[in-house]
């Protein structure tokens, strides 16, 4: 299972990925929406965590654009944010958010946010290139 | 695992560091402009990354500082907030709450600030400037508390962090040295773009986070090599000409010359590896002059250019010192009280001007300020007073080597240094921190028109190009860059001038010395230090520093090498003249004379140009 981290926060993505990692999982990192975009079709992902804030496209801005995409649609996002705010989660959710976390998260709470995730969609599978 | 976490924490160190180094113009900036929304997002942005990074590690009094200030940079970005001066303190307050939180975790000293205080400070400061007091935040640590489960993967603290450079690939070549600019490094917060111009895309991993030490390693080994090259390129030459049709001498000299220019360029690329934008120093300033204007009570502008040039790391280590007590004293002493300025028809508003630039292999950075200059009678007279030249001196000496004066230890000119500026260290400071980087300072000033400082540093300080001489049967290595010519003389063409040696050189009068009377060695056969010697010729080594120009006579010249330099511990340069030492061609160990501070010798012995 592959799972895409992005996070402008260069120490954010290292910690995340090192969780993650620590959990089975592999990763692959983006700097911001741009970025994640640019990333994304390259290879098979197949959770989207992504930070709300950050510099060129910010998270709702990239939950939007998936959601253009037919094949890209598919891929579960989940946000993963320091705004502990109903009416953004509730944006991101509209948005076609699969989840919404507030940093700091760790542990079993992330695993199993993650997890959930993961199995709602596991029919549909990973995405392959695009 | 742990040394993940740890490298996961060093990096968090770094990253903070870097943003705040980098948001903190940005207040100034924007206590200039007014509102800017752009400037405002990005600090506040850089604030939020920095509670989030903070919070995942539990660092909770590092989050709960940016919390509280972001909460008013949130503010002042939505625009319910006019930003003000009152916050802004309060801001650069946290700003530096934050850089102290950040050391004790770096030094790993567990001394805990309280932050209390200024969480409530900044509280307080947001409920004075919000009119609606309904919308206050109430709680500081909304949303903000750890995670227990951090404990998970974070079981012990790590040892403190490793300082590291990124080596970035730049993505274009540009400037105008013609030094290649770096990429944006990559950072925490994003770099200063307009919202619609994309990034820049980067193709995979372009940086690579390497440890100094290793960097340095390399450095060293390139240093050795440089030896082995040198050595290699003797016995060539030696071969080449004791076998002078040998089909496997001339084999040896191709390969030595091959060696000889892939050391090269080795080791211009091992020195590129180190250098750094200067701007990691000048980012600091305009927070210090802005927070300087305001206790002295002087208007200034700071204006800086040429903030990409890039330096040896060593250099942005060590220049930051010097710079910030010449940027104090340029404002504290050099700039006019306000009304002062008035009365001379001078606009009110101080100017402090820092231009770096790269001028062949010199990094040369200029302040200058538009203040009233020095006044080089009143220098002269109380150095005297301070016993530190006497009266004769005094009176030979020329105005520019009197601003020399200042570099003198012991000495100050105002009565009482204020703390801003002075601080019991005077500048003597700079030019020692200067000459250890093997650089040199000029002073240059004009009554009422302003002074400029001029620091001129080589690019790399391991290896220099050197003139080696010889006095007395021993071999001497001389920096090449303050070099201007060499001659060859006759006895006859010096002559003295009221007890000093002078030679003319094209109409121009030039003070000599005798380099065994400079480093207190006997001349062979006449010890008596007065210059002379038996020989009929002379070779001259005419030096230029800055506006200083002066002779050495030495017995021979040996020819142009590159050296490494090796420093001697327990050797104060400013006594014995000498850098440092250094392994030459022919495996023999020579000391490397400090031009600079033959030339702080000058003061009160030259009589000028």
């Amino acid at each position: 299972m592959k799972i895409m981290i992005v996070d402008d926060c260069r120490t954010t993505r290292k910690l995340l990925g090192h969780y993650l990692k620590t959990r089975g999982y592999s990763v692959v990192y983006a700097e911001n929406g741009l970025d994640a975009l640019e990333k994304i079709g390259l290879e098979e992902v197949n959770l989207v965590m992504t930070d709300l804030n950050m510099p060129y496209m910010d998270g709702m801005e990239l939950i939007k654009t998936l959601q253009t995409d037919p094949v890209l649609s598919e891929i579960p996002v989940l946000m993963v944010t320091t705004e502990n705010d109903d009416e953004e989660r509730d944006r991101a959710l509209g948005y076609g958010a699969s989840g919404y976390v507030v940093k700091p998260v760790m542990g079993d709470e992330l695993a199993n946010n993650i997890k959930s995730i993961l199995q709602n969609t596991s029919n549909e599978g990973g995405v392959s290139n695009v | 695992m742990t040394d993940e976490m740890e490298e996961i924490i060093n990096e968090f160190i770094t990253e903070a560091e870097e943003s705040l180094e980098r948001i903190e113009p940005l207040f100034v900036e924007l206590e200039q402009k007014g509102e800017d929304k752009e400037l405002l997002n990005d600090i506040f942005r850089s604030m939020h990354t920095i509670k989030g990074a903070a919070g995942f590690l539990g660092f909770q009094p590092i989050v709960d500082v940016a919390h509280s200030s972001e909460n008013i940079m949130k503010k002042l970005r939505d625009g319910e907030l006019a930003a003000s001066k009152p916050l802004m303190d309060v801001i650069l307050e946290s700003v530096d709450m934050l850089r102290a939180l950040l050391d004790h975790l770096k030094e790993k000293d567990d001394i805990e600030e309280d932050v209390a205080p200024l969480v409530q400070k900044l509280t307080d400061a947001l409920s004075a400037a919000t009119t609606e007091d309904a919308t206050l935040p109430s709680d500081n640590n909304d949303a903000v508390s750890p995670d227990e489960s951090v404990d998970e993967v974070f079981d012990v603290l790590p040892e403190p962090s490793e300082e590291s450079i990124e080596i970035v690939k730049p993505v274009q070549e540009s400037s105008a040295a013609g030094i290649p600019e770096p990429a944006a490094l990559e950072e925490c917060a994003p770099v200063q773009t307009k919202k619609d111009s994309p990034p820049k895309v980067k193709e995979g991993a372009q940086n690579l986070r390497v440890e100094v030490s290793r960097i340095d390693k390399v450095m060293d080994l390139a240093g050795e090599v440089v030896l082995v090259r040198n050595r290699l390129l003797n016995i060539s030459n030696y071969f080449e000409q004791q076998y002078n049709n040998d089909e496997q001498a001339e084999i040896l000299a191709e390969t030595v010359s091959f060696l000889d220019r892939v050391t090269s360029d080795m080791q211009l690329a091992v020195m590129r590896m180190r250098m750094q934008p200067i701007k990691k120093v000048l980012s600091k300033f305009p927070r210090l002059v802005r927070d300087m204007s305001a206790s002295v009570n002087k208007d200034v502008d700071l204006v800086i250019s040429g903030e990409g040039t890039e330096v040896d790391k060593t250099v942005i280590e060590h220049i930051g010192d010097p710079l910030t007590h010449i940027l104090r004293n340029s404002i504290d002493h050099g700039l006019e009280p306000t009304e002062d300025r008035i009365a001379k028809g001078k606009p009110a508003k101080g100017r402090v001007e820092i231009n770096i630039y790269q001028k062949g292999n010199q990094v040369v950075i200029e302040i200058l300020d538009d203040g009233k200059g020095m006044d080089v009678e009143k220098l002269k007279q109380k150095a005297v007073e301070k016993g530190l030249i006497t009266a004769e001196e005094a009176h030979k000496m020329t105005d520019e080597t009197a601003t020399d004066i200042i570099f003198m230890p012991g000495f100050s000119t105002k009565k009482q240094a204020t703390e801003l500026s002075g601080r019991g260290v005077g500048m003597d400071v700079v030019k020692t921190n200067v000459s250890l980087l093997n650089g040199y300072v000029e002073v240059s000033t004009r009554k009422d028109v302003g002074t400029t400082f001029k620091l001129c540093i080589p690019l790399t300080l391991a290896i220099i190009q050197t003139l080696m001489v010889e006095v007395s049967g021993t071999k001497y290595a001389i920096p090449l860059t303050p070099i201007e010519e060499t001659l060859m003389v006759s006895k006859d063409d010096i002559d003295n001038v009221t007890g000093q040696n002078v030679i003319v050189i094209r109409d121009r009068v030039c003070p000599l010395f005798e380099l065994t009377n400079l480093l207190g060695i006997d001349s062979n056969g006449n010890g008596n230090g007065n210059g002379d010697n038996d020989s009929e010729k002379k070779y001259i080594i005419v030096i230029s520093m800055g506006d200083k120009r002066f002779c050495i006579a030495v017995d021979r010249l040996v020819g142009q090498e590159e050296v490494v330099i090796k420093t001697l511990s327990g050797l104060d340069s400013s006594n014995s003249h000498v850098l440092g030492a250094t392994i030459t061609g022919d495996g023999k160990v020579v000391f490397i004379l400090d031009v600079s501070s033959i030339s702080r010798k000058m003061i009160g012995i030259a009589k000028g140009q």
